[in-house]
């Protein structure tokens, strides 16, 4: 009886513990790409907001703008990471699809800005940018439509 | 490569005969299929023709190995042209009169602290127009095996020298910015002097800025180097001399020798951009009596980003004989002692700028700025200019990234060597709407 009984509480415990990480793992992931979405937030809203500048030369920002995207660049990589160690998590096994397709939209967008970036072509730059925002959206908006 | 083409039509052969082919039909292919090859290895000839060629005894890969001539290769590199420009257009009210009659309005349009009219003298309560702040720019750019060339020219309108009027066409000169080539590391031309951040600069709508303000254009040689989110500038730029003899009047004396020499360290990152300043001149007079000073400068300035973009900007600035780089020569670099030797001016400067984001399309910057100068009365036989201060307040509306409308408050004062003073109040409209060709 008492082996029975301390065999449940092991098993209790396991499981009680076996969840809490797991918990754990999904907060960390997740507090991780919120963090990470965060970091290519704010570049891309500086980058965006480059045009406001008066006293800088248009040479002077295209240069800011190279350095604001290979930035950015870093940045997305770690988010394209980060979206793919969710993938394996159980909690979001639900959303896998969507997630494994915007890794794959996000892959093609970090290549696209590489490319712009190898090129110098600014114009080729910007349209790689101004695709990025729709990808996030639209995976963002999915997400919450499922857990709804 | 024919008896290898042979072969090929030959399999070819057996293999349509093997399918059934008639006899007259392969041999009709096989003619066309010749004629095509021919004309093929005659195209090739001619392309061959085309090309440099070899030193007798070079090998093929030597050949492909040469650098290509410098005048081909920049006829052919990918030259990327665009030109641009801002169309801006300035409703201005202002509580007193710092324009001259004549119709060019040239003090009204600006706010030059050192034209602020004195004890409230003055006409008052004027409003002015105008869109000669517009500006027109082209950039280009070519790579090439050593590096990407580029160039820069920039134009407005603002140029106070023969400048038109208000009476009938409001027609002003062109008036040059910026001038300058890149290449690698270097910078040539004329453009922002490396002793100022351009990246801290407030967001106003006046042209000139808070009091305060480091704001000089001239031609320059500069050398930058990045070592991750560190930026090193290395600069000559051009001297000139401003001094202000007994009497108290301003001289520009054209008699320098050595370059203004300016060093910058810059760290951007996600903080913001950050950066520190100095600069060595030389003072050189040679009129009746010859004499050199010394002038030194220290500047830092920076943007440092809060939550949401809002950020903060910055400059101070401390030197002795940098008064042309202040305010747009808002101090002397030197006085005349009595002996008519230089006596270079202290003078501190700085500002500090907020940007507030309220949303994406509406933002509002707030500005105050100082400059004061440590000027010696006894070597001068009427006051000038000692301090200024200023307020900007305004707030801006984007509807779509090129086109800003928005209404600014501006306060500025300005303090003689003898206590007098005078301030204004400016409330200044503006439109800008920016265009460029890609």
């Amino acid at each position: 009886m008492f082996i029975k009984q301390f065999s449940a509480c092991i098993l209790l415990t396991l499981l009680i513990f076996s969840n809490a990480c797991t918990n754990q793992a999904d907060i960390h992931s997740t507090t991780d790409h919120l963090k990470l979405s965060d970091d290519v937030i704010k570049v891309m809203r500086r980058l965006d907001r480059l045009v406001f500048e008066r006293e800088v030369t248009e040479l002077e920002l295209d240069r800011l703008r190279k350095e604001g995207s290979t930035q950015l660049l870093s940045n997305l990589n770690q988010l394209i990471n980060s979206l793919q160690r969710m993938q394996t998590e159980p909690a979001y096994q639900s959303h896998i699809a969507i997630f494994e397709q915007s890794t794959d939209e996000l892959k093609h967008h970090a290549a696209s800005i590489q490319s712009a970036l190898v090129d110098k072509d600014t114009n080729a730059l910007a349209a790689s940018l101004a695709r990025l925002p729709a990808t996030c959206d639209s995976c963002h908006r999915q997400h919450l439509k499922d857990r709804e | 490569m024919r008896h290898q083409l042979t072969l090929l039509i030959l399999a070819l052969l057996i293999n349509s005969t093997a399918l059934g082919a008639s006899r007259d039909e392969l041999e009709s292919e096989v003619a066309s299929l010749n004629d095509r090859v021919s004309m093929l290895e005659q195209k090739i000839e001619q392309l061959l023709a085309h090309m440099p060629q070899p030193e007798p005894g070079a090998s093929s890969v030597l050949l492909t190995q040469n650098k290509p001539d410098p005048a081909t290769e920049m006829a052919q590199a990918p030259k990327r042209f665009s030109m641009g420009g801002i169309i801006k257009v300035d409703l201005i009210g202002n509580s007193v009169s710092t324009g001259q009659p004549g119709g060019s309005n040239y003090g009204d349009l600006s706010l030059l602290p050192q034209l602020i009219p004195l004890d409230n003298t003055g006409e008052h309560n004027q409003t002015s127009a105008s869109a000669r702040a517009s500006r027109l720019w082209v950039k280009a750019t070519s790579p090439t095996s050593l590096g990407e060339l580029g160039a820069y020219l920039e134009f407005d309108f603002s140029s106070n020298d023969g400048a038109g009027d208000e009476r009938a066409t409001n027609s002003y000169n062109p008036r040059l910015r910026h001038a300058y080539a890149t290449f690698r590391n270097f910078t040539i031309g004329q453009t922002s002097s490396t002793f100022l951040n351009t990246l801290a600069y407030p967001e106003v709508n006046e042209g000139f800025g808070p009091a305060g303000i480091l704001n000089i254009r001239q031609p320059l040689v500069r050398y930058t180097r990045q070592q991750g989110d560190w930026h090193w500038f290395l600069a000559a730029e051009q001297p000139e001399t401003v001094i202000r003899n007994r009497s108290a009047e301003r001289l520009s004396l054209d008699d320098d020798r050595l370059p203004d020499l300016i060093g910058r360290i810059e760290k951007r990152g996600a903080f913001g951009s950050w950066s520190m300043a100095a600069l060595v001149r030389q003072l050189r007079m040679d009129d009746t009596h010859s004499d050199t000073a010394r002038g030194v400068g220290l500047s830092t300035s920076g943007r440092l980003y809060l939550s949401n973009a809002n950020n903060v900007r910055f400059a101070l600035t401390y030197g002795e004989g940098l008064g042309r780089y202040i305010n747009y020569n808002g101090f002397d670099d030197a006085l005349l002692d009595p002996d008519n030797n230089l006596e270079p001016v202290s003078a501190w400067s700085g500002y500090l700028a907020y940007q507030h984001w309220w949303s994406e399309n509406w933002r509002t910057n707030i500005s105050v700025g100082y400059a004061s100068a440590d000027i010696d009365e006894k070597l001068l036989l009427a006051p000038i200019n000692e301090r200024y201060r200023s307020t900007h307040l305004n707030l801006l509306w984007s509807p779509v990234p090129d086109a800003t409308f928005g209404l600014e408050w501006a306060w500025a004062e300005r303090v003689l060597t003898d206590g007098q003073r005078g301030d204004i109040n400016k409330l200044q409209f503006t439109s800008t709407y920016k265009f460029r060709q890609r």
